[in-house]
């Protein structure tokens, strides 16, 4: 077989034309493989462009919703309906607490010493003087009350505020007064006007009884008495209390 | 030579071809880069449009915990006033019951004590009758509707006795509320006082489940009754 020059170009030509028709394959190929993958992502990527616009569409609810909370809160706290109820009740408040005992309170008024007398060789040693030596539970109820009609607006005895249920009671040597007992001296305190408070107890009767039979009673008039608030639980004075209506 | 002719035809036809084919296998790939090119392009900004709707999410969140922390601090505050007043009301009601300055109602008793031909009630027997009540525990007391407050006289006046600066004329109707258990005590206490006040008046003793006691006269006016009074605070 001779080889002659047209049959080698066509040998060549066929091998080129082979080499790029396998080209051209395999570009498409990878060509469509490339756009597959490419459609892929990008799928992906848009389905996450989705969800973020989703997620910031619900931020923005929320923020819309707590933008308005927030402004609620600062036109309450503006207008200040609870402070103002606050400072109104808290002044009711004092008031009451001043009333009823609930405070610690100063002012002028007056302050009794009162001591059993001290018996002498002198005094009689029978039961009945021996009585009206001592300070009894109604010397005080009547003084206190004495205090009372003479205007006291605050009295304590050794410290015990006098409020609405305090009770003055005889409990054998001591008196019970609130929850604690003493025994003598007393020192009975009040705020009121200090001039009527003093002639009202040195013009008392009772006093009179006392001093003239050496009880030892002593009154100041004071500018500055300071008298104790109740200290003691105050529920317990009102547990079977219920508040009326109207 | 026509042999020679065809052959020469046919290869010319096949380069023809060959040309053909090797420009558009060219072209293909020329596109195809151009395709991957804009692909990519495309790809970048969505990844871009992406990054970008994070941030976006990101300030929206932090703008968000922001509002809820500035709410939470309010609802403290407002939380806060909101306690503070509600043991404000809680104490003033306490201090208004205790100081006389709501009316009341209870289980209690009624102590009714009358002038007697011969012999007029005075302050020291009411006085007597409230001690006694107030030491058996009563925790509210009236005389004739007068409520018994801290600063409450008991004043003999003539044929009247002055209580809250009022003229109350027998018969004398002291009504006292008292814890249940304390009330038995109460009218074994005023039992005793009643026996020693029977020898001069008509006394009476009634217990009753429903007693009602009316806050002081002076409840909404009581600024001469603290006027003196000045609040300490240490």
């Amino acid at each position: 077989m001779k080889l002659n020059a047209g049959k080698i170009v066509l040998l060549i030509t066929f091998f080129v034309f082979g080499i790029v028709v396998s080209m051209q394959c395999k570009t498409i190929y990878e060509n469509n493989k490339l756009q597959a993958d490419l459609q892929i992502k990008d799928e992906q990527v848009i389905a996450d462009i989705t969800a973020a616009k989703q997620k910031a569409k619900d931020l923005l609810d929320m923020i819309e919703k707590n933008e308005k909370a927030k402004s609620e809160y600062i036109q309450s706290l503006a207008n200040n309906k609870t402070k103002a109820e606050l400072i109104k009740t808290n002044r009711k408040l004092n008031l009451a607490n001043l009333v009823s005992g609930l405070t610690d309170v100063r002012g002028a008024g007056i302050v009794i010493q009162m001591n059993d007398a001290i018996k002498t060789k002198n005094s009689s040693n029978s039961y009945y003087s021996n009585m009206q030596l001592i300070i009894h539970d109604s010397d005080i109820l009547k003084l206190i009350n004495d205090l009372k009609i003479a205007g006291a607006q605050a009295i304590s005895i050794n410290d015990e505020r006098l409020i609405s249920t305090s009770g003055i009671i005889c409990a054998g040597p001591t008196m019970l007064i609130n929850i604690n007992k003493y025994a003598v001296p007393f020192v009975i305190r009040a705020i009121g006007n200090s001039e009527k408070l003093f002639a009202a107890v040195e013009n008392s009767d009772r006093i009179f009884l006392m001093r003239r039979d050496g009880l030892r009673i002593d009154i100041q008039k004071d500018e500055n008495v300071k008298i104790l608030k109740y200290n003691y639980d105050v529920d317990e004075l009102i547990s079977s209390l219920e508040v009326a209506a109207k | 030579m026509k042999k020679k002719m065809i052959r020469n035809i046919s290869l010319a036809m096949v380069l023809l071809v060959l040309g053909a084919v090797i420009s558009l296998q060219f072209k293909s790939t020329s596109y195809n880069k151009e395709l991957a090119a804009y692909e990519n392009k495309r790809s970048d900004e969505l990844k871009d449009e992406l990054i970008q709707e994070k941030k976006n999410n990101d300030l929206l969140s932090d703008k968000n915990a922001e509002l809820l922390k500035e709410i939470a601090s309010y609802e403290s505050k407002q939380g806060g006033a909101n306690t503070a007043l509600q043991n404000a009301k809680d104490d003033l009601s306490k201090a208004s019951i205790l100081g006389g300055l709501v009316a009341v109602k209870g289980k209690g008793i009624i102590v009714t004590i009358k002038d007697t031909a011969y012999y007029v009630v005075e302050d020291v027997d009411i006085l007597k009758v409230i001690n006694e009540l107030k030491a058996s525990g009563a925790q509210a007391i009236s005389i004739n509707d007068e409520r018994i407050v801290a600063t409450t006289e008991v004043r003999t006046a003539g044929n009247y006795i002055m209580v809250n600066g009022q003229q109350l004329v027998s018969p004398y109707e002291i009504k006292a509320i008292a814890d249940p258990v304390g009330l038995e005590n109460s009218l074994k206490i005023i039992g005793g006082i009643v026996e020693e006040l029977q020898a001069y008046f008509k006394v009476t003793i009634e217990k009753s489940d429903n007693i009602k006691i009316p806050k002081w006269r002076y409840a909404d006016k009581m600024s001469p009754y603290i006027n003196r009074l000045t609040k300490v605070t240490d």
